[in-house]
């Protein structure tokens, strides 16, 4: 039909162009093929935003907890002390590193449930989704405010007022960009011709379960209401509301519906119904009644408890719940293991579904397409199915297509995440700087030394720069002789690192020395970290060009190398201020 | 002075920034007539008076820095914004200010607002001087406008495409959240002049007593309005982004 787009079909492009909101499952179902889900769609028509922000949240989330493990395992090691308050250290900034991962990761198991929910509900219910715009929003209005309510999970601390009042707000606020999203998926059940099928069945589960987790969670913002609850039940059953009764019977609902995509044959609807119906009544079971014991006061984390009135029956109705939900997990295990080898036979689209991942063959072939179908708007299968009424076109024009480079989308996404692992040691390393402790500090470093070796670090951004232009004018010895310039420039700033370091050894200054060293040796002993593997690779790349013609197939790679490594040195720039500079203000 | 009375009472009617207001609207139709917005023109004004003469700015005046933190908020994101949004569509920079819409600029501009005049000097000058607070001002509205050029410039092909708006937005909002984490957890004063405020008005017991707001709850309060509801505004914004984003056929060749 669409000639122009037929010569692009390459995984790429599909991924770029597939208009669903849930193509993280879809990636991860078609394993056989290649599709990379670096964020694809950022750079092309607007599909597919609940996918974004998980990408967004992963790499801005878990460095976050990458440096507060990092911060852990020097404390337990090398007898650091961040995290101890007996030597100065902050036992409540482990929280708050902990936390500012632990309510973003939330969001992230949660927005791929929601991308799968908002695949099934339109289809099952035989409209459109309802609102898309507003559902893809208000995704990327729940992973921004992701960011800043972490401190509800804190307010058993003790921060003081002010902070409990405010991360209150911020916590409420999330209840808006959330609330649109039940609203939009019932409204699009609202007046559907419905199949009650059993991939619809989780979905209508969710949606009622959820709503419950909601509700339960907005309780958790209003500050003494969660000094109440916070150590109890009730906490543990609002959490599984979340995590089980939504995000677990989205997945399930999401086995259902892309299992014979993946397999080419359906799972059996009668078992699934068991898997269904065992599920919900093992599931509510098991945690409704966790919500009563929680305001009688059970606390969580307990491994036995008094025999105190109603706690023992109540206890044993939730235990009795777990046996419904096993037995729905071997009917489903039951379900895949036979219906892989004798399930009736899917074809392209049993579900009479829209999107891209129908038009394969089921499975799907190694890349997807032989050409890709051809995409106007966000349904193409209701385009091809009904061409007298077809969607309207959103998207840019499908036949000018700019793929993204996956060398300098790969290494920007890296150095996103690890402008997020400097930004948090940089933070912790001023908290402890603001309360020093006795012993060596940041005036006994020598400034004037490290100065002269930040240059030489500063010029070694310049030199690369120059190295990048000689190769794009294909001249290859100036290219060689600029990298060289530039790795020597490297070695000697590391050679100055491992001379401070050297000298503060011999004055007795080690890591466990006190809160000042734990802070220093990390931060500075991390970017020195970063600067050898910056060199590693640039040695790569000399003995590479060294070999022969670089200058074609590898341009990309060395420009994404140069992102890494001017990274590196603005990142020094904060750290030559933060300890070195900031303490000449004072 | 009984915070009712305070509240009624502490308006100050000063002359000169009255004048300027005067001037402002004189230059505003001599510029644009029947072209321009004066709507948006009128809430920038209306914004710009609420920072300067309502009870707020004798707050800001030395007693609170989390009043001077809503002054200087609105200073940079929200007066400038209404003042682009006041712009006729066929205003265009002339040479050489056009240099001045750069991304790299606006964003230096619009973060280096919030963190140059949060060093504990400059915030002291100006908490301090009038003319240094003049500068100040003056320089935060620049700044503010420089920075929102990218976002909200009067017509399209001058902003970012609206992805690039949105990675430029979500950075900046990280850069002050950052400086309002900072502000919180610091146990020291950024601004030692809120520590001991000079009392003018014979609010302070007041302030500190009834209102509970002792200089670290004070600053602490700072902090967060820079982290948390600023980083809303940031969130709004995004959010138009997305709606202009989802509402262009060709996003692709809007980048300008």
């Amino acid at each position: 039909m669409s000639s122009s787009v037929s010569a692009i079909a390459s995984p790429e492009a599909i991924a770029k162009y597939e208009p669903v909101i849930g193509l993280e499952v879809h990636v991860q179902l078609s394993t056989r093929t290649k599709i990379f889900c670096g964020c694809p769609t950022g750079f092309g028509a607007p599909p597919n935003t609940n996918v974004c922000p998980v990408c967004l949240g992963m790499p801005g989330a878990l460095p976050v907890l990458n440096a507060g493990l990092a911060m852990l395992l020097i404390d337990r090691q090398l007898e650091g002390h961040f995290f101890l308050p007996a030597h100065g250290g902050s036992a409540v900034l482990w929280q708050h590193i902990f936390w500012a991962f632990g309510h973003p990761e939330v969001y992230i198991l949660a927005l791929p449930a929601f991308g799968m929910v908002s695949e099934i509900i339109p289809v099952f219910s035989r409209k459109p989704i309802f609102g898309y715009e507003f559902v893809a929003a208000s995704s990327v209005a729940i992973a921004v405010l992701s960011m800043g309510v972490w401190g509800h999970h804190m307010f058993t601390v003790g921060m003081g007022r002010p902070l409990d009042v405010f991360f209150a707000i911020s916590s409420m606020l999330i209840a808006i960009p959330t609330g649109v999203k039940v609203l939009n998926w019932t409204a699009t059940m609202l007046g559907g011709r419905i199949r009650f099928q059993v991939p619809m069945l989780f979905c209508i589960a969710f949606l009622i379960q959820f709503l419950i987790a909601g509700i339960t969670g907005i309780s958790h913002a209003i500050v003494p209401l969660d000094w109440q609850t916070k150590n109890s039940y009730f906490l543990v059953a609002h959490f599984h509301f979340v995590a089980v009764g939504a995000i677990v019977f989205a997945v399930l609902g999401g086995i259902q519906y892309w299992f014979p995509k993946m397999s080419g044959r359906m799972l059996s609807e009668s078992l699934g119904k068991w898997t269904f119906w065992l599920m919900v009544i093992g599931f509510n079971l098991t945690f409704v009644i966790q919500h009563f014991l929680g305001l009688v006061g059970m606390p969580r984390r307990i491994y036995t408890y008094p025999d105190l009135p109603n706690w023992g029956w109540m206890n044993m109705l939730s235990t009795s719940g777990v046996f419904f939900m096993s037995a729905s997990a071997l009917v489903l295990v039951w379900n895949l293991a036979v219906s892989f080898f004798r399930g009736k036979i899917a074809g392209d689209n049993p579900w009479d579904a829209w999107t891209l991942e129908w038009a394969t063959s089921s499975p799907p072939p190694h890349e997807n397409f032989y050409a890709l179908p051809p995409i106007r708007g966000r349904r193409p299968l209701w385009d091809i199915a009904h061409p007298d009424r077809p969607d309207t076109i959103v998207g840019p024009n499908t036949a000018d297509v700019t793929l993204p480079d996956h060398n300098k989308t790969g290494i920007l996404a890296f150095i996103f995440s690890e402008a997020g692992f400097f930004g948090i040691l940089i933070l912790s390393y001023l908290y402890f700087y603001a309360h020093p402790q006795p012993g060596p500090g940041p005036h006994g470093l020598d400034l004037k030394r490290t100065l002269l070796f930040s240059v030489c670090l500063f010029v070694s951004s310049f030199t690369f720069w120059r190295s990048e232009i000689a190769l794009r004018h294909k001249r290859r010895g100036s290219m060689l002789g600029w990298l060289i310039f530039t790795i020597a420039l490297g070695a000697v700033f590391l050679v100055g690192q491992v001379g401070e370091y050297w000298k503060l050894f011999q004055s007795g200054v080690e890591v466990s020395t006190n809160l000042f060293a734990t802070a220093f040796f990390t931060l500075t002993g991390f970017h020195g970290l970063h600067v050898f593997i910056g060199l590693v690779a640039l040695l790569i790349f000399l003995w590479l060009a060294w070999q022969g013609d670089f200058a074609s197939g590898h341009g990309s790679a060395f420009e994404a190398a140069g992102y890494y490594w001017h990274f590196v040195d603005i990142v020094w720039v904060f750290v030559l201020f933060t300890v070195y500079i900031l303490p000449l203000f004072q | 002075m009984t915070t009712y009375q305070f509240f009624t009472t502490a308006w100050t009617w000063n002359s000169l920034v009255l004048i300027l207001i005067v001037l402002a609207f004189v230059a505003y139709f001599v510029a644009f007539g029947q072209r321009g917005r004066p709507l948006y023109f009128g809430a920038a004004v209306a914004v710009f008076l609420l920072a300067f003469i309502s009870p707020f700015s004798a707050l800001a005046d030395g007693y609170l820095f989390s009043a001077h933190m809503v002054q200087h908020i609105l200073l940079v994101l929200i007066v400038p914004a209404f003042l682009l949004l006041s712009l006729p569509q066929s205003f265009s920079l002339r040479f050489p200010l056009n240099y001045l819409a750069h991304p790299l600029i606006g964003w230096v501009a619009g973060v280096g607002a919030m963190w140059l005049w949060h060093a504990p000097t400059l915030c002291n000058a100006a908490a301090t001087s009038r003319m240094v607070s003049a500068i100040q001002t003056t320089s935060l509205l620049i700044m503010g406008s420089i920075f929102w050029w990218q976002v909200i410039a009067p017509r399209d092909e001058q902003r970012l495409s609206p992805l690039a708006g949105i990675v430029y937005l979500f950075t900046a909002c990280t850069a002050c959240s950052v400086l309002g984490i900072i502000l919180t957890f610091a146990p020291v004063s950024i601004c030692p002049v809120y520590q001991h405020p000079v009392d003018r008005l014979g609010m302070l017991s007041r302030i500190r007593g009834q209102w509970g707001l002792t200089s670290d709850r004070d600053q602490q309060i700072g902090g967060l309005l820079m982290w948390v509801p600023m980083c809303l505004i940031y969130v709004t914004a995004i959010l138009a982004q997305l709606a202009r984003w989802h509402s262009s056929p060709h996003p692709e060749q809007s980048n300008a």
